[in-house]
């Protein structure tokens, strides 16, 4: 189905890729703006978000919010996000109402109106958006770990940006941030479903052709080689129960050639039961009571996460030389046959399963387009993993995933339950004196 | 004229043991999906004793007659198959998402799980670890705390809504408890199967019938579908977690479950009232013109008899009076004046037109087939359901409205900083006050 794909980029620079699915009578539409929280500097740190919560409050044609009442009223769904590196917004409707959504997508993508007076309230929503993470100890942890972890790089600043910037920034600070961003040359129309292949060109030509490019010159983003900061290890004490410790490596950007390598490690680290920190930490030596790992693999740079939540009887330290110890593993002697095996089959099922849906294809398409350089790149996926030389993987962990450069995060409960600390010393003793848990 | 869809078409049958089977051939990818639904869930777990269904389904997964949990998870995650179970209130799940290709080595491995479970003692306090380990980590969220306090004020622990799964709970459960809860409720009679995607029906049945009827066990399980409850104010309950600075509010009442022959009217009505995010009054007025929130709605949650209708939303505790005046204000107009016909047409363009969505893809189908088993309803109640929503007319709403949707009779629950949210609240009625790691009491 994927080779059926295909893609146009219209003179103004917008580059318009799709796919025609007609299993369902339904057509999933987005737009991804090359413009993240990477893009923004200090004063307006959060920018990139609020103008994604201001698309939906009018343009020319459009009053405030009728962009989403729009869409529900034909039984469809809408959303939006904003990353380090894009923001995207999402319509998914029953096929006869594509029109629609292009027209929506359309005009606000140069006409948008900007109020004042909606900038302020709309300012208050995303404060109390901010606060939700802030009531999270964990998020919040894990926003801060990130911060060090990336200092010195824009991705060291979430794309919720800070409060400070949030109460300061104006409006006239959002029309210069629009101006230079929301360009047909930045961005990338996904369209896939049930819908008119032999019109579908035309029909973006003539919404969207018109539109005029803006302020390229602005656009100029300059990144050196991300040195990462000095490995470091923090502690915080968390108004939580449960110590969890979390390590994170530095990981290459996504588009790069190793990034594949990396996640086929990850999953042999950290992916399910049968990963070797589930099976060595949590069921042989039962140190941790969960564990797991993520690869975080952003445009221009990445980190490869791994964590352990454990009980309060159990020394970090120990948890922290387990985890490292695993890492160090597939560093000195790679992965099997059998652990490749897996992989290969793991990312062809979640492939499978997200071909179902119109709307996860539409996101794949744009994601890899968008953030890992090229569409196809997902397209041709499987091949490449087919193609993967599992020697080269040991060498790629040895590059990544280094000792001297990895930073942890302690996340240490404010008070420990004396009772549950005794509890868990008596059950290892239990353990230890009759060889079972 | 609403678009009308047609359920494709299944095989179903039902095997000696009383377990039925659907089949549902669908070749779009190379994807298999199997899922059992047992008709039992939350609500049946004994008494002082919550979470057992919990546990008992999630130690099936923990060995079996051939098979240690490793080796489970071995053969499962080698051939990349993602195992999933789910506990409802009314009913449970478990099932396997695979590619088709494995279905003849991996199907066994799951159906043994399923009728020749091998409980085994370590595996069951590694399991009951993890499972104290997620519920301590609950108590950071406080849209769980306000949930469970919300349950517990609106039913009480004599109803099973008001009773749920706790450190406390789990310690009460032995493992002999575990081994009789799945002797005595886990069985074939009641209990569907749901096969979809790219397989033959007929080499399914030829292959796999035998082995299917290996599950043995007499008899209905235990099933428990919880009572409806009449909705009555109490006091406000507010529970004090002095870290926050903003609190989470839930606000609603009971409402008759799915037997509701008005069932599709709240819908509509609730479309309106929250339910339909930025198209709804809640949202319109709290965020869209207020700014006092990131997100506000209101939902109706139903089980087979048992219903509660809430509203739920969170805001800084500076704000909460304002927050909690603007909820009663529009709750009170929408009891006391119903809708207006311009905003049902819309509800009832969102819902028809939502169908198309309901049905892409291989995992939709198999919820509503699943969802459809549990109300005991044919596949004709989705194929018409556009057509009986386009036929409803707005005095049947609005007198639905009347006879649902309580304004004095709202139980709200909050979860926020006392100090600074107690006196806000004392000007909606009486306040009852908590600790946020306290036990849940009535």
């Amino acid at each position: 189905m994927l080779h059926k794909i295909t893609e146009k980029t219209l003179r103004n620079g917008l580059k318009l890729v799709y796919l025609n699915k007609p299993q369902a009578p339904i057509v999933a539409t987005q737009v991804w703006y090359k413009v993240g929280s990477i893009c923004e500097r200090d004063g307006i740190r959060g920018i990139s978000h609020v103008l994604e919560h201001m698309m939906f409050r009018g343009s020319d044609n459009y009053r405030s919010e009728q962009h989403a009442q729009m869409i529900n009223e034909v039984g469809g769904n809408c959303n939006a996000f904003t990353t380090e590196d894009v923001t995207a917004y999402i319509n998914s409707v029953p096929r006869d109402s594509l029109d629609l959504v292009l027209a929506l997508e359309a005009d606000r993508m140069d006409r948008l109106t900007l109020d004042p007076d909606l900038f302020e309230t709309e300012r208050k929503v995303i404060i109390e958006e901010y606060h939700t993470y802030l009531n999270n100890p964990v998020a919040k942890a894990v926003l801060e770990f990130r911060e060090e972890f990336f200092r010195g790089h824009p991705y060291a600043i979430s794309p919720l940006g800070t409060l400070n910037d949030l109460n300061s920034m104006t409006v006239e600070d959002l029309r210069q941030y629009y101006s230079n961003w929301y360009s047909p040359d930045n961005a990338v129309l996904v369209i896939v479903g049930d819908f008119d292949e032999d019109v579908i060109e035309d029909k973006v030509e003539r919404i969207f052709g018109e539109k005029k490019q803006r302020n390229i010159e602005k656009r100029q983003l300059e990144f050196g080689d991300h040195l990462y900061a000095p490995a470091n290890r923090m502690v915080h004490k968390v108004k939580f129960d449960v110590p969890i410790l979390m390590v994170g490596y530095p990981a290459p950007p996504s588009s790069n050639k190793d990034a594949i390598a990396l996640e086929i490690l990850q999953m042999v680290v950290s992916g399910g039961e049968s990963s070797r920190i589930h099976k060595e930490i949590v069921r042989k030596e039962s140190l941790a009571v969960m564990a797991g790992g993520i690869n975080n693999l952003l445009k221009r740079a990445g980190m490869s996460m791994f964590f352990a939540a454990f009980t309060p009887d159990i020394p970090v330290r120990k948890i922290e030389a387990a985890l490292k110890m695993q890492i160090n593993r597939i560093r000195n002697e790679g992965i099997n046959a059998q652990e490749m095996e897996k992989v290969k089959n793991t990312v062809l099922t979640n492939h499978t399963f997200e071909l179902y849906s119109a709307e996860n294809i539409c996101h794949r398409i744009g994601f890899s387009e968008c953030i890992e350089g090229n569409y196809s790149l997902w397209v041709k996926r499987l091949n490449t993993l087919k193609n993967i030389d599992t020697g080269e993987l040991t060498e790629i962990a040895r590059n990544y995933w280094k000792n001297e450069s990895c930073h942890v995060l302690y996340l240490k409960p404010e008070k420990t339950n004396l009772f549950l600390f005794a509890a868990g010393l008596f059950r290892r003793f239990f353990k230890r004196a009759f060889g079972r848990d | 004229m609403e678009q009308k869809y047609r359920f494709p078409p299944v095989d179903e049958y039902s095997l000696e043991n009383g377990l039925k089977v659907i089949l549902l051939p669908d070749r779009e990818q190379d994807g298999l999906l199997i899922t059992l639904q047992l008709p039992f869930g939350k609500f049946s777990d004994i008494c002082g004793k919550e979470g057992i269904s919990e546990l008992t389904l999630n130690l099936l997964q923990k060995g079996s007659g051939k098979y240690t949990a490793e080796e489970i998870s071995d053969k499962l995650e080698n051939r990349g198959v993602s195992i999933f179970s789910d506990v409802s209130e009314e009913f449970m799940r478990i099932g396997i998402r695979m590619l088709s290709k494995f279905v003849d080595e991996i199907f066994p491995v799951f159906w043994e799980m399923v009728y020749k479970p091998e409980f085994d003692k370590s595996e069951y306090n590694r399991l009951m670890r993890e499972m104290v380990t997620a519920l301590k980590a609950e108590i950071v969220d406080p849209h769980i705390i306000a949930s469970h306090h919300f349950y517990k004020q609106l039913a009480g622990s004599q109803h099973p809504a008001g009773r749920f799964v706790s450190q406390d709970t789990l310690k009460k459960i032995n493992f002999t408890d575990v081994v009789s809860f799945y002797r005595e409720s886990f069985r074939p009679q009641n209990s569907t199967l749901v096969v979809a995607g790219n397989f033959v029906p007929r080499d399914f049945k030829n292959k796999w019938n035998k082995l299917l009827l290996e599950w043995k066990g007499n008899g209905r399980s235990q099933v428990c579908y919880a009572s409806s409850i009449e909705p009555d104010r109490k006091a406000i309950r507010l529970i004090d977690k002095p870290d926050l600075t903003q609190t989470t509010i839930i606000a609603g009442h009971p409402v008759l479950g799915e037997v509701n022959p008005l069932r599709n009217q709240i819908i509509l009505a609730n479309y309106i009232l929250g339910g339909g995010n930025f198209s709804s009054r809640l949202m319109a007025k709290i965020r869209s013109v207020c700014g006092k929130t990131y997100g506000v709605n209101s939902q109706i949650i139903s089980e087979r008899e048992f219903g509660v209708f809430r509203i739920a939303t969170s805001t800084q505790n500076n704000h909460v009076g304002e927050v909690m005046a603007i909820i009663m204000e529009v709750f009170q107009e929408f009891c006391e004046h119903g809708i207006e016909e311009e905003e049902l047409e819309k509800a009832k363009k969102f819902i028809t037109g939502n169908m198309a969505f309901q049905l892409e893809g291989i995992s939709n189908l198999v919820e509503k087939i699943l969802w459809l088993q549990y109300l005991e309803r044919p596949y004709s109640y989705l194929e018409n359901f556009n057509e009986l929503i386009s036929e409803i007319s707005l005095d049947s709403v609005n007198s639905a409205i009347k006879k649902t949707f309580f304004y004095e009779k709202l139980t709200v629950v909050t979860v926020g900083k006392r100090v600074e949210i107690e006196e806000d609240l004392k000007k909606f009625g009486t306040v009852k006050n908590y600790f946020y790691r306290n036990k849940i009491k009535d």
